[in-house]
């Protein structure tokens, strides 16, 4: 029994000796083939290197005013984003969160349908320049949105995806109103109105 | 008038047309209203109750009667206001105004009808914009 025990640790022993005598030869290889030059890749390297600068020389030349000219497309895009839907969408967030009862008077919770429903609505009718509207909580988990800017009152009450109601009023032109379903046919020209 | 509410919550004619009616204004409901240069409490603030109970408010009258004051009917909302409108306005915009007292607070009342319909005249955006602050917003919960 004894010498089994014995034996067992002579096995155990050598085979750590040759997990770390591996385990060195490993990291020896590792670090020749990092620190010592190799022709081939550094061949590559240049190439790549070479390449590099040869690009670069020609987007800063005089003559690559073509393709400066088509990256422009790329910032026109993010300054057509309607920044005012930012704020919307994070006040809509915020409005996710209001627990049942949120006006002292049993209102429900807003509801995730109406949010989709409003934002899709804004993401087709806000201009980059139109302004955030009041995003306004209603009782039955709705969300109205509100615009009292620039002489124009507007307002969409969005009960439920099936059930809005629109209106809107221009205070400036003898209180001119409309009111309806909020179509963005009807919307559109009251929010170029409302935009700067 | 509805018959719904002449018959469920008729009208009291013991209220005065002069009677503040008084509500309490959730920050989430005040709005800055650039055209008029105010902030105001939003036309969603004038609704039925999400159970299809009418509108609750509370009689200015029954609140001085017992001694009270108006922001008491505030206490433990933090961040409210305090919106009035007159029973007389509200009769207008053919409401009725019927009492409807709770075991705690005695000067409940209900305004019944339809507030919805009837675009810029509708019930709910005259309130809104006739509406005067008792205890107006704080600042702090106004939005920018």
């Amino acid at each position: 029994m004894v010498e089994a025990v014995l034996e067992y640790r002579q096995i155990e022993e050598a085979y750590g000796d040759a997990k770390e005598k591996h385990l060195w030869l490993k990291a020896r290889e590792r670090f020749t083939s990092e620190t010592h030059a190799r022709p081939d890749r550094d061949r590559y390297r240049n190439a790549w290197l070479k390449r590099f600068k040869a690009r670069r020389n020609v987007r800063e030349s005089a003559n690559c005013k073509e393709l400066h000219r088509k990256r422009r497309p790329v910032k026109a895009a993010s300054q057509n984003f309607p920044h005012g839907l930012i704020v919307a969408v994070q006040r809509m967030i915020e409005l996710l969160e209001l627990p049942p009862g949120w006006n002292s008077y049993n209102a429900r919770p807003i509801s995730k349908e109406n949010v989709k429903f409003a934002l899709s609505l804004l993401g087709q009718a806000m201009r980059a320049d139109t302004p955030a509207p009041t995003v306004i909580p209603m009782v039955r988990g709705g969300v109205q949105l509100e615009w009292h800017t620039g002489g124009i009152n507007l307002e969409i009450s969005i009960y439920s995806p099936h059930e809005a109601s629109f209106f809107a009023e221009n205070l400036r032109s003898g209180g001119d109103s409309i009111e309806g379903e909020p179509n963005l046919a009807l919307l559109r020209p009251w929010i170029d109105r409302l935009s700067r | 008038m509805s018959t719904f509410c002449l018959e469920h919550f008729p009208d009291d004619s013991s209220i005065a047309d002069t009677t503040d009616l008084l509500r309490r204004i959730p920050p989430w409901h005040f709005i800055r209203d650039d055209n008029l240069g105010v902030v105001r409490p939003s036309s969603a603030a004038f609704e039925d109750d999400a159970d299809g109970d009418p509108m609750s408010v509370y009689l200015s009258t029954l609140l001085v009667a017992n001694h009270r004051e108006s922001a008491s009917v505030l206490v433990g909302h933090t961040g409210y206001a305090l919106a009035s409108i007159t029973a007389g306005l509200a009769r207008q915009k053919n409401q009725t105004v019927c009492p409807a007292p709770l075991p705690e607070e005695a000067s409940h009342s209900v305004v019944c009808g339809d507030k919805r319909s009837g675009g810029r005249n509708s019930a709910k955006k005259v309130f809104a914009h006739s509406a005067r602050w008792v205890i107006p917003p704080s600042d702090g919960f106004v939005q920018r």
